[in-house]
């Protein structure tokens, strides 16, 4: 359940809707952001995630709706960088810059102790590169050095826009043991991504949203579970229970060799009581794993009625 | 260099709070001011643009006066030489421009507004910065260029030195010398306001361009309209802290009610940019 203990505590957005040139961008989009987890933020290109993350922010004023961080919208709090961290993408930094005079300057405007620099560099690894100019950095580094930014002021919520272009398999893995650990003291994470397989290695929970509104919010396990799953069958002589699945209504997949077939809504120990029933021998069942991906297109691709697919538990106090 | 991270983070949790100074972001904008290589070049070629340019200046006497350097006075070739302040107020309103258009171009304005508590420190902090970064290259400029105008009185249109001397600590020369440096500081300043409200570099340049212009069209319109409109422009107020305003004149207002003008310019900039900046979405 994304269930917030605490009012006060993660992110809390409800109804919030953005218009430009009159075409809705974000629709009335209400979710919570539990605090302890890393929840993904998802959506095909031109979803809205970029534009309700700004909000998130404070970087752009909602048409209506309101989005809190830990308890209040962020530019209200004394001091929003105590708060939340942020990382927009690599581009918005400036390429003059040195790794560590990017560093510098937000600790200068945050009153961050200067030898935190030096932990974020080390943490990031990128203490060796401190003097080259951002420019000269390829883009894995200068998505690290954005972490770094973002958690600079040891942030109670992270807040990360695409952090994994640019970032390879092991940068993937380290980026997923470092929001882990961040999570796993009790804050926040929220991170929007297009690569929805390398999401579904990262994020404990997903926010899925299609033309600025949403359309899942639940545990990635939960949504994994929901989603049909398919049951690869092999056997010599499989069309005794072919016949008698479709006789049932169940959707079968056979391939043209009548040896294989996938097999979508029924149980792999099902499959396997009605082959004993009918006398059919198997050589091969196997659970066909559907990826977040597989789920996310599934989710965003199906009907013209979006709300008839959304996927959500009830948020607690949600007024929209 | 490696470019692989490491594959267990150290623990992010600082035992001591890392907020423990006062925020700051006259000192953020000054690192990054001191940090960015094209601001710190662009201070050196403000003071070789000035000090060339008044070589020029005085080298090109003959031809824009029709006397030579020779039978030019010493007063003569000191305040051709000041001129070149000018070319040092272009160098820097691109060095404002630049510097507080750069972020809005590449987006990292965003890396700042996300930190804010106000907008409005941001906009205070660059035109801080590049206000004191102008003022004194501004002034450094003005005292390369009065030796090099005393250097060219001394040699080129033989002077003495004692005369030379002379007219360049006299009130009259440190006044046009140093009364120009307002120039450069002001363009400067609504530069980056300019910046700021147009959200671009070329906002920034075109703004105090926009205002250079209007001052040599205000000096075209008829003495009524003029001896209005001339003492509010920038140009024209500096021109009365400088002396180059003359009583009588269409510009003449008088040193203080200039130096009034001039904050106003600066107060309503950094207002109009900062009411801006509060407004745009990011």
């Amino acid at each position: 359940m994304n269930v917030l203990p605490s009012v006060d505590e993660g992110i809390s957005v409800r109804g919030l809707t953005k218009s430009y040139g009159g075409h809705r961008v974000v629709d009335e989009l209400s979710f919570d952001v539990a605090p302890g987890q890393v929840t993904g933020f998802l959506g095909p290109n031109g979803a809205g995630k970029s534009t309700t993350l700004q909000m998130i922010l404070g970087l752009t004023s909602p048409g209506s709706g309101t989005a809190a961080v830990h308890g209040r919208p962020l530019p209200e709090h004394a001091e929003p960088a105590r708060i939340a961290g942020a990382f927009l993408g690599a581009e918005h930094m400036l390429p003059g810059l040195t790794a560590r005079g990017h560093l510098d300057w937000i600790a200068a405007a945050t009153g961050t102790a200067p030898a935190r620099i030096d932990e974020m560099l080390d943490l990031v690894d990128l203490t060796r590169a401190r003097s080259r100019r951002i420019s000269q950095l390829s883009l894995g580094m200068r998505q690290r050095l954005g972490i770094a930014a973002a958690l600079l002021t040891d942030p109670e919520v992270i807040i990360l826009d695409e952090p994994l272009n640019g970032l390879d398999p092991a940068g993937i893995t380290w980026l997923r043991s470092l929001l882990t650990d961040f999570a796993s003291t009790g804050r926040t994470v929220l991170l929007s991504s297009h690569l929805l397989r390398e999401m579904e290695l990262i994020a404990h929970h997903v926010i899925i949203i299609r033309d600025g509104a949403l359309i899942a919010d639940r545990p990635l396990e939960e949504l994994r579970r929901e989603s049909s799953s398919r049951v690869q069958v092999q056997g010599t002589n499989l069309a005794p229970l072919l016949d008698h699945l479709r006789d049932e209504g169940i959707s079968v997949d056979p391939d043209g060799s009548g040896t294989h077939a996938a097999i979508t809504g029924l149980e792999p120990v099902e499959i396997f009581r009605l082959c004993v029933r009918l006398g059919v021998e198997l050589t091969g069942l196997a659970t066909e794993e559907r990826g977040l991906e597989d789920t996310f297109l599934g989710l965003t691709d199906t009907g013209d009625d979006r709300h008839r697919h959304t996927l959500r538990h009830p948020i607690q106090g949600a007024t929209a | 260099m490696t470019s692989t991270p490491p594959t267990i983070p150290v623990s992010l949790r600082v035992s001591a709070a890392p907020i423990a100074l006062r925020p700051s972001w006259i000192r953020a904008e000054w690192v990054k001011f001191r940090d960015l290589r094209r601001s710190r070049q662009l201070l050196v070629v403000t003071l070789i643009a000035g000090a060339v340019s008044a070589v020029l200046l005085v080298l090109t006497i003959p031809a824009t006066r029709g006397a030579p350097l020779s039978e030019t006075s010493t007063e003569d070739v000191l305040s051709a030489s000041v001129l070149s302040v000018d070319a040092a107020a272009a160098v820097l309103v691109v060095l404002a421009a630049w510097f507080a258009g750069v972020e809005f171009r590449t987006g990292a304005i965003t890396e700042a507004l996300l930190r804010a508590r106000g907008r409005s420190g941001i906009v205070a902090a660059k035109a801080v910065v590049i206000g004191a970064a102008a003022t004194v290259a501004a002034v450094a400029t003005a005292v390369a260029v009065t030796i090099s105008g005393s250097l060219l009185a001394a040699t080129l249109a033989g002077a003495d030195w004692s005369e030379v001397l002379a007219v360049a600590g006299s009130s009259g020369h440190l006044r046009l010398a140093f009364g120009s440096t307002f120039l450069p500081v002001i363009y400067s300043l609504l530069a980056v306001f300019g910046a700021v409200v147009f959200r671009s570099v070329t906002g920034g340049v075109l703004t105090p361009l926009a205002l250079l212009v209007g001052s040599m069209l205000a000096g075209w319109l008829p003495d009524a309209l003029a001896s209005v409109l001339r003492p509010l422009l920038p140009l024209g107020a500096v021109h009365n802290i400088s002396g180059v305003a003359e009583a009588g004149g269409t510009e003449y207002i008088g040193v203080l009610p200039a130096l009034l003008v001039l904050v106003a310019w600066v107060v309503g900039g950094a207002v109009l940019a900062t009411w801006r900046l509060r407004r745009q979405d990011f």
